[in-house]
């Protein structure tokens, strides 16, 4: 049991996580990074090549740890966060604190659990994966089906868990289209002969070279894109997926058969962290991730020392969430100049002396 | 294929509808009384005689409409006002539990209830309409359930009963069964059955009550092909045994024992078309030229429960469900088959040539 007092206690050691405290600490603060997991990275940890330039997650993992001098606590599991007089203390299960004037969450996002989308078969029929296991398998070089065979016809489902009303989730999660494309090529250039599908409600590529990478997986990696709706899988006694469609363009149902299924599983608010902020609920958007995503975002650097960014606000790419993350990380710095210092000026420049204590 | 859920936590899985435990006023399905009058009947004593329920048997009540209704034949309103009709019996009789025999009913009731539930405007137009038509006034059931949920509510307590489980006698092992859910049963209102729509559990989670297998297959969840505009416009018809032929394609490479349906309409369709199929294609779909056997969900409890076959009036089913009694070890009478109640025997249909008959 312990108590250490820092300038700002960050939640989360992800891209986000990671790049205000490489800030901060270039600043001259003191941080301490707050990690669940065993190791840091967040979801660069999972993840093999990022969109859209095929760079590989590990490398850009070791960048962002390299870039950050802050100790980083990993396998913490949070116990309460409480408010204080100076700021915000979080304790852990072994009774520590961390203590500080600032309190950045960073706590990223949570794929879709596609078991709620019991009709896609995902945990029913072994050859339904989604795009996280696939990534697994990316790590491993060894892409198979089921039965240890490489599949020679793949399909890519859009949207699972993001725009549809039934699971509950109607927010366009942003990031899946470009995943799958990246993914599509990905295994194009691992499996040269597979045979490629994407269906898709429609293609959402507003970051910059998404596009492009769009174009190449079609006139180079001749991935093949349907417009349509899945509406069930079934498997038949090899295993191979059924899969039940309406070809939206054609406007009519159709069938195909393939040896695999990827489904672009959505981002997701993680909700493990809502319960121990206090007062919060108003800084929670409707769907679930925090700030209400207006443009002075207001509720995203509050007056009272805690700040969110990162795919915790909001389903974000990775430049997106390291990009918040700097200009939060800026407003932490403002804040904590006004808490921690005082301005005096002389004719030369502008001195901060810091609160002694 | 048994699918593979034991370690898979899924949103519907474990839901569960309230369904109440006693006093039912209870609906009984048109078509079914028709095409498996002893189906109507059997449902009727096991709840009466096995599970010692109260349920109120009303010759007052009329039919639903619902046939004629998704035919565009009858107006909405005069469906909502005959529904109400039959709520108005429900109050009368002192009723407030709505158990209703056809899925096709089930799914327009709790359409009805949900329209007036989301425009009380039209339910005070349509209390109008009933009081002007016939006098009565009404309360809406409080709980609503379809007979095959009431089957799932007791399936451990007649499991426990049972004389004959859903096991091959030869083999020991469970038998094959397809458990086929009528698709106004959950697909339009998923809360309103056991298990929601993509995997009710209200025939799959009987049929393991009473040892057999539930198969997963290509085209579970497609309809029977009954469809009512399907088949009831006869320049359809074509659609509606496409249908039934596509469903049987996909099942038979799963060697099913046996077909268990909720609905009237899907009991039916599986029994016919099996004969229409072997007619027009000669295929049969079961071992050695028969076909399979198809029960519903009360015939399914009552055979396993002991009950002669023939006083359950399964000698009305088309494809021969002998197959299954032989399966099981069921001992019945192969001639008291077409025997009157009082022991005169009646005429025997013609054999078809193809699908095998007993």
């Amino acid at each position: 049991m312990k108590k250490i007092c820092y300038d700002c206690v960050i939640v989360g050691a992800g891209p986000a996580g990671l790049k205000a405290a490489s800030i901060l600490d270039k600043q001259g603060y003191t941080v301490c990074i707050l990690e669940k997991e065993k190791i840091p990275g967040g979801k660069l940890n999972i993840w093999h090549e990022l969109f859209p330039h095929h760079e590989s997650a590990q490398a850009i993992r070791e960048q962002m740890l390299a870039g950050t001098a802050s100790p980083i606590q990993t396998s913490v599991t949070i116990k309460s966060i409480s408010r204080t007089a100076d700021g915000y203390c979080v304790k852990d299960r072994n009774e520590d604190e961390y203590c500080a004037p600032a309190l950045l969450i960073a706590t990223g996002f949570k794929p879709f659990d596609a078991c709620r989308k019991e009709e896609y078969g995902y945990g029913i029929y072994e050859n339904v994966i989604t795009s996280v296991d696939l990534e697994q398998m990316f790590r491993q070089h060894r892409v198979v089906n089921a039965s240890g065979e490489v599949p020679g016809k793949i399909a890519f489902i859009h949207c699972v868990g993001s725009r549809d009303i039934k699971v509950g989730s109607e927010f366009c999660s942003a990031n899946c289209c470009i995943t799958g494309i990246k993914q599509a090529i990905e295994l194009k250039k691992m499996i040269p002969h597979v045979n490629i599908c994407c269906f898709y409600m429609d293609l959402r590529l507003g970051g910059r070279f998404f596009e492009d990478c769009y174009k190449t997986s079609q006139v180079k990696y001749k991935v093949q894109y349907i417009r349509g709706r899945l509406s069930e899988t079934n498997e038949n006694t090899d295993q191979s997926v059924i899969l039940r469609y309406e070809d939206t363009l054609a406007g009519r149902p159709a069938k195909i058969t393939v040896d695999m299924v990827v489904l672009l599983v959505g981002m997701h608010p993680d909700p493990s962290i809502l319960h121990l902020l206090p007062e919060i609920d108003e800084r929670v958007g409707s769907d679930g991730f925090f700030g209400k995503g207006k443009i002075d975002q207001a509720d995203q650097s509050s007056d009272d020392g805690l700040f969110f960014a990162g795919a915790c606000t909001g389903p974000k790419s990775i430049i997106q969430s390291t990009d918040e993350a700097s200009a939060v990380a800026c407003r932490i710095s403002l804040y904590l100049k006004e808490k921690l210092y005082t301005e005096t000026e002389d004719q030369h420049a502008r001195l901060w002396i810091r609160h002694s204590g | 294929m048994t699918m593979k859920t034991d370690n898979t936590s899924f949103l519907w899985r474990e839901y569960q509808k309230e369904i109440a435990d006693d006093h039912y006023y209870y609906v009984r399905s048109c078509i079914r009384q028709n095409f498996f009058p002893g189906a109507e009947q059997i449902l009727i004593t096991l709840l009466t005689k096995d599970l010692g329920i109260d349920l109120c048997v009303d010759s007052e009540h009329t039919t639903c409409t619902g046939i004629a209704y998704h035919v565009d034949l009858v107006k909405l309103e005069t469906t909502m006002t005959v529904l109400a009709r039959q709520f108005a019996l429900m109050t009368q009789a002192g009723y407030s539990n709505f158990l209703v025999s056809c899925v096709t009913s089930f799914g327009l009731y709790n359409e009805v209830l949900e329209i007036w539930d989301k425009h009380p405007e039209i339910e005070e137009q349509v209390r109008e309409y009933l009081f002007k038509a016939t006098g009565r006034t009404f309360n809406k059931p409080k709980n609503l359930v379809h007979a095959s949920d009431i089957i799932y509510k007791y399936k451990d307590l007649l499991a426990d009963k049972i004389r004959y489980k859903l096991v091959s006698k030869d083999t020991g092992e469970p038998l094959r069964v397809i458990d086929h859910i009528g698709c106004h049963y959950a697909k339009i209102f998923p809360e309103k059955g056991v298990g929601g729509a993509e995997y009710p559990s209200v025939l799959s989670g009987t049929v393991k009550a009473f040892g057999g297998r539930s198969i997963d297959y290509p085209e579970r969840r497609m309809c029977c092909g009954f469809g009512f505009r399907q088949y009831f416009l006869k320049s359809s018809r074509g659609y509606s045994l496409s249908t039934g032929y596509k469903k049987f394609k996909a099942m038979e490479p799963y060697k099913p024992d046996l077909i268990v349906a909720n609905c009237p309409g899907c009991n039916y369709f599986f029994d016919r078309w099996q004969y229409v199929i072997s007619e027009l294609k000669g295929e049969t779909f079961g071992e050695e030229g028969n076909g399979i056997p198809v029960l519903s969900a009360e015939e399914l409890a009552a055979l396993c429960l002991g009950y002669d076959p023939w006083e359950i009036g399964l000698q009305m089913h088309q494809t021969a469900i002998e197959p299954l009694l032989l399966k099981m070890g069921v001992q019945y009478d192969p001639n008291a088959k077409y025997k009157g109640f009082s022991g005169e025997q009646l005429k025997k249909p013609k054999i078809p040539e193809l699908l095998k008959a007993y």
